[in-house]
């Protein structure tokens, strides 16, 4: 595909993932902060709340699988996941979180459990996504264009 | 071999017309070529470049060039009083003291920002001097008369020690004699070298420059016109640079050659300088050989009922260590780096003063100007036990210019924390395991109250002398921007917060409200 396609499907793609609610305006802060001298800052934050964001899912899975489920430990997760997730951006994952606390409060594994597939969704749904979206970054790259900054 | 020691400067006087016709690329070429050849000859003592016009040397033919290099004159002050940049003596320092004494006495250090300098030379052509003056090794006599000769170098070790293909200085004298002008220099064996070399230029209109590019000194902050300044130092050269820089941003300064004239000059009540004084800067080398504390001169705060604002202190250095930064940090000075370049000396000042552009528009791509201003150049230390946070909040600092360190704990900020250490301010997590944001700031309120204690039992006991007490503006980055977080965050020592992630706006609200009242608040 020639560059001015790849370009336009990056923008076009970027701009689905804004609108579908997926980002918010804090990716846009982290595109921001890329720069010559921080040229992989977007990929290598993304990077880390991918790693992140797997470990707190498997802890939250092993913690609701207990018998006596400790939800100050579980609260304590989604805590974490709350702040990785705002902090990059990823607008979904992060709405799942407040009612996902509200659960630990009221102490109900059932809900919490249901709450646990949810962002565990969310959180493979963006990823996914923002997988889609650096392929298209290396693309326009290998085929000599350069990234388009949305506006 | 101390490298850090050779002082950089140039100055350009006032009577140089802003704009003027001619060959900028070969211009720059021989300036280039001057200046890298002194860079290259030159350990210790200093490069100097000046620029003035060829009108304003006034001592009758020193115009001529000298190819023979010695000089006739016996100095007999000791090697570092001469009156140029570093104190070194350079190839013809009676001379070029001579020229620069007219050419400041021309400028006026106090300098009226709204008056022109009135030119009444209505002639096309100005003439521009350019000399590069160095304390290097010099040129050896014998080989001085085939300085400008291509292909040829002092001696035939110099390109291995050296490098260079000797053909430099040829191709300068070419450029120059093209650009209707003259080069020459004046050399001394193991003392140093002043190249000079004139260029005619034609005057320009200004209506006649509309298209032309901005030039750099159009994006320099206006916000600081008017200030007033102290500039203590004893050496006139260096001095005189300084003032050059503040004048560029609008600030008039006076010189005064010892800290103690400077104390003098403050302890007058009602004095008009220290009522409307803004700054003093300090040349380091004069700080450290008097012992005077300056905090001591500034008059009584609440003099009269008046609220006086105290004048910031700024130390100018060309090398500091870590100890004499932390001395200087603790009696109030804030540190400049030499060689001074407006620009830089404009962001110091903006985040000293606070200051400077309050335009929040979409400056996004190097952050907004306001925000640059404040963080450029601070030490901060983020804490969050979370390392996506980290990474983005460091990021984020980084790129208004601040030198960021994490810790992802209260224990590992207190391991950090521990006094003395040179850091601005901490941007701190609230809820963190073991140990949350209010413990740890707690903690650090607690270390801080101890050494202000102990600094004040000792001074207690010499006759008591206001001091700075420590107090780190301390920060919550929070995502719960609840009224009862707030009250909780100030009760236990922090300064304010911030919401996290970081959003510009708010971000400058909280960092302008602390930086604003440093450095001689005692909190």
């Amino acid at each position: 595909m020639e560059v001015g396609q790849l370009q336009r499907s990056f923008v076009e793609y970027m701009a689905s993932l804004f609108r579908e609610g997926f980002l918010d305006a804090q990716f846009s802060q982290l595109q921001q902060l890329q720069d010559d001298s921080n040229p992989d800052f977007v990929v290598e934050v993304v990077s880390l709340f991918f790693e992140d964001s797997e470990r707190l899912l498997n802890d939250l899975t092993m913690a609701l699988d207990q018998p006596n489920v400790d939800f100050k430990q579980v609260d304590a997760h989604v805590h974490q996941l709350k702040g990785s997730s705002s902090s990059v951006g990823a607008q979904r994952v992060k709405n799942c979180c407040a009612p996902f606390r509200n659960c630990c409060e009221e102490q109900n594994t059932e809900t919490c459990l249901r709450c646990l597939q949810q962002i565990k969704q969310e959180y493979l749904l963006v990823k996914n996504k923002l997988q889609t979206l650096f392929e298209l970054e290396q693309q326009i790259v290998a085929a000599g264009g350069a990234i388009p900054m949305l506006q | 071999m101390n490298y850090w020691e050779l002082k950089l400067a140039v100055f350009v006087s006032d009577k140089v017309p802003e704009i003027v016709m001619g060959d900028p690329g070969r211009f720059r070429q021989v300036i280039t070529n001057l200046v890298n050849n002194s860079v290259k000859f030159t350990l210790k003592g200093h490069i100097f470049v000046q620029v003035h016009l060829a009108e304003q040397k006034k001592d009758g033919d020193k115009n001529d060039t000298c190819l023979n290099g010695g000089s006739e004159s016996i100095i007999s002050s000791s090697a570092f009083h001469f009156k140029t940049l570093s104190g070194y003596e350079t190839a013809d320092s009676q001379n070029t003291w001579n020229t620069f004494k007219h050419i400041i006495a021309d400028n006026g250090l106090y300098y009226e920002s709204a008056t022109k300098v009135v030119n009444d030379d209505l002639s096309r052509d100005v003439t521009v001097m350019v000399s590069v003056e160095d304390t290097g090794i010099g040129i050896p006599l014998k080989t001085q008369d085939r300085v400008f000769t291509p292909f040829m170098q002092a001696d035939s070790s110099t390109s291995r020690k050296y490098g260079g293909t000797g053909i430099g200085l040829s191709i300068s004298k070419c450029l120059v004699e093209l650009m209707g002008g003259h080069i020459s220099f004046i050399s001394r064996p193991k003392i140093g070298s002043t190249f000079s070399f004139s260029v005619s230029f034609l005057r320009c209109e200004k209506h006649a420059v509309g298209d032309l590019k901005k030039s750099h000194s159009d994006d320099l902050p206006t916000s600081f016109k008017g200030l007033n300044a102290i500039i203590v130092d004893d050496k006139p050269v260096r001095a005189a640079v300084t003032g050059y820089h503040l004048k560029r941003l609008g600030i008039r300064a006076e010189v005064v050659s010892s800290i103690k004239r400077a104390a003098a000059t403050l302890g007058k009540n009602g004095s008009v300088v220290s009522k409307k004084l803004d700054m003093i800067l300090v040349e380091k080398d004069l700080w450290i050989s008097e012992d005077v504390d300056l905090n001591l001169h500034f008059p009584d705060i609440n003099q009269n009922g008046h609220m006086y604002k105290l004048p910031k202190m700024i130390l100018l250095a060309t090398n500091i260590t870590n100890t004499e930064h932390e001395k200087a940090k603790a009696v109030g000075f804030s540190v400049i780096m030499k060689p001074l370049r407006a620009s830089m000396l404009a962001a110091c000042l903006q985040q000293l003063i606070g200051i400077g552009n309050k335009s929040r528009g979409k400056d996004m791509c190097n952050g907004s100007p306001s925000l640059r201003g404040l963080l450029c150049g601070m030490k901060i230390l983020v804490v969050d036990d979370n390392r996506v946070n980290r990474r983005v909040a460091a990021g984020a600092l980084k790129k208004f210019g601040a030198e960021v360190e994490c810790a992802e704990s209260g224990k590992a900020a207190l391991a950090l924390l521990q006094l003395p250490h040179n850091f601005d301010a901490c941007f701190m997590d609230i809820q963190m395991p073991e140990m949350d944001g209010f413990e740890a700031t707690r903690r650090i309120r607690e270390l801080e109250s101890i050494a202000n204690e102990q600094q004040n039992g000792v001074l207690n006991c010499d006759g008591g002398t206001k001091r700075h007490m420590w107090h780190m503006p301390i920060l919550a980055m929070t995502a719960d921007v609840i009224h009862a977080t707030l009250e909780k965050c100030l009760k236990c020592g922090m300064d304010g917060y911030v919401s996290k992630p970081f959003e510009e706006e708010s971000l400058y609200e909280a960092v302008s409200k602390f930086f604003e009242s440093k450095p001689n608040s005692d909190k």
